[in-house]
């Protein structure tokens, strides 16, 4: 799509949001935990059911009709580059809904387009393979790919403008044996 | 604040998947055939046709089964191709095995009975081709493993078939070894490692018709990015077109948070 494409589209998707009041800015961190009892996390045979991944986003939240809302936002998961210079980054553009079923709590739904970003410094790794070793590959240029996800969560407030938030993030919904989830579980602040 | 911290210095480390070091790819097609060669496995603790289901459990149950890659083994009957004394380069400069494909089977050519099996992939420019074979010999480890292992063992050789290297974390399923575990699942650097190589590339929900969603499931390797688009196409951009509106519509407010 050309730029002049993109911009003017962005442009009538702005002229038409300004009709809607922005009636909050969103601030969240907290952690993204990805493949949900899906991988595997120990000897044993354990699956990840937690870990700290550091997961910041910024959102607005428009007022659609009643107390329905559309709350889109931009999160980035962090992980810290490897001994083996091995990188990856989770870009997050939410595409949420929020129902606000009481003072206390809403019900968040919509979808996720993930863009995440392995790369690694190239040259090889030495490690045991068998009884001796072997230099492996190590990863190189930076790929992209992208993922959507369908979302559910909900979102308790501790205080009028304070809240903890914990998202469902669905992949692959339309298969049943290979369907996973990751987790988002921020808290955040309302501006 | 304080939460910002703690999720900076408290954080998971991302380990390392690699690649493997015969072509250091993967397929240049995301669907792969996976034929079983016609050879005798009853050194490994099984027959020919049990070797087959094991090899579609593996492709199944490990790397068929991967959301954020776009990966598919499929794993047909038994071929007529007869693999009994070859090594995996005899076998891969033989020609028998067709582009594309992946020819899975039983020898006897290990040097070393602890070894359970190997692979090895050659490439050709986009023509890649590989080569599994699970050690068959009168002293092999294989029939003493369970089944849940020996599958383990297979999808592990599947692995470097399709592209993929160790990893140094012994949880993951491309460990060099499977002695002293139980492996059920992936861990998380065979994931990023099929994902690296295989991106998901399908639409959510087959809603094709959607432009934000039609756009999505693409690989690009940016090393030769002469394409100036935004990544993750107009309504990822035009996300970000509305929060950068807003975080300047309201910086101050921003700042005093973290101020």
């Amino acid at each position: 799509m050309s730029l002049f494409k993109t911009i003017l589209i962005q442009a009538l998707i702005l002229t038409s949001l300004a009709n809607s009041a922005i009636a909050a800015h969103l601030v969240s961190a907290g952690t993204f935990v990805p493949y949900f009892g899906k991988s595997q996390s120990s000897d044993s045979g354990a699956t990840t059911k937690f870990e700290l991944t550091p997961y910041v986003s910024y959102g607005l939240q428009f007022h659609m009709f009643g107390a329905h809302y559309f709350v889109p936002e931009l999160g980035l998961a962090y992980y810290h580059e490897s001994a083996k210079k091995t990188r990856k980054r989770i870009l997050f553009y939410h595409y949420n809904f929020s129902y606000i079923l009481n003072p206390s709590f809403i019900i968040r739904y919509g979808f996720t387009t993930y863009w995440q970003r392995i790369s690694g410094d190239g040259g090889s790794i030495n490690l045991r393979n068998g009884d001796s070793y072997t230099d492996y590959t190590a990863l190189s240029s930076p790929r992209d790919s992208y993922y959507t996800t369908l979302d559910l969560g909900g979102e308790f407030f501790l205080k009028p403008n304070r809240s903890v938030r914990l998202d469902f993030n669905m992949m692959n919904a339309r298969d049943l044996e290979n369907r996973a989830f990751n987790y988002i579980l921020t808290y955040n602040w309302y501006l | 604040m304080r939460i910002l911290f703690f999720t900076l210095v408290f954080t998971f480390s991302l380990f390392a998947s690699t690649l493997n070091p015969n072509t250091g790819r993967g397929f240049a097609k995301n669907e792969i055939d996976v034929l079983v060669s016609l050879t005798d496995c009853t050194g490994a603790g099984f027959s020919t046709e049990t070797f087959r289901d094991l090899v579609e459990d593996a492709a199944d149950d490990y790397w068929n089964a991967v959301p954020t890659a776009d990966l598919k083994l499929n794993v047909k009957g038994i071929t007529n191709i007869d693999i009994t004394g070859q090594s995996h380069s005899d076998i891969l400069n033989s020609g028998l095995v067709a582009n594309n494909t992946i020819l899975a089977g039983c020898n006897e050519t290990f040097s070393s009975s602890t070894t359970l099996g190997g692979a090895v992939m050659k490439c050709n420019g986009d023509n890649c081709q590989a080569v599994l074979i699970i050690n068959a010999g009168s002293e092999s480890a294989m029939p003493d493993q369970d089944r849940n292992t020996q599958i383990a063992v297979i999808a592990h050789e599947l692995g470097h078939a399709i592209g993929l290297g160790h990893t140094e974390i012994s949880h993951n399923l491309m460990y060099y070894s499977v002695s002293g575990k139980t492996q059920t699942w992936l861990g998380q650097d065979d994931i990023d490692g099929v994902t690296y190589l295989y991106p998901y590339d399908e639409p959510a929900l087959g809603c094709d018709f959607l432009p934000i969603l039609g756009a999505m499931g693409t690989i690009q390797d940016n090393s030769n990015d002469d394409n100036d688009n935004f990544p993750g196409g107009f309504m990822a951009s035009a996300l970000f077109g509305v929060l950068l509106a807003g975080l300047a519509f309201n910086s101050r407010k921003l700042f005093k948070l973290f101020v």
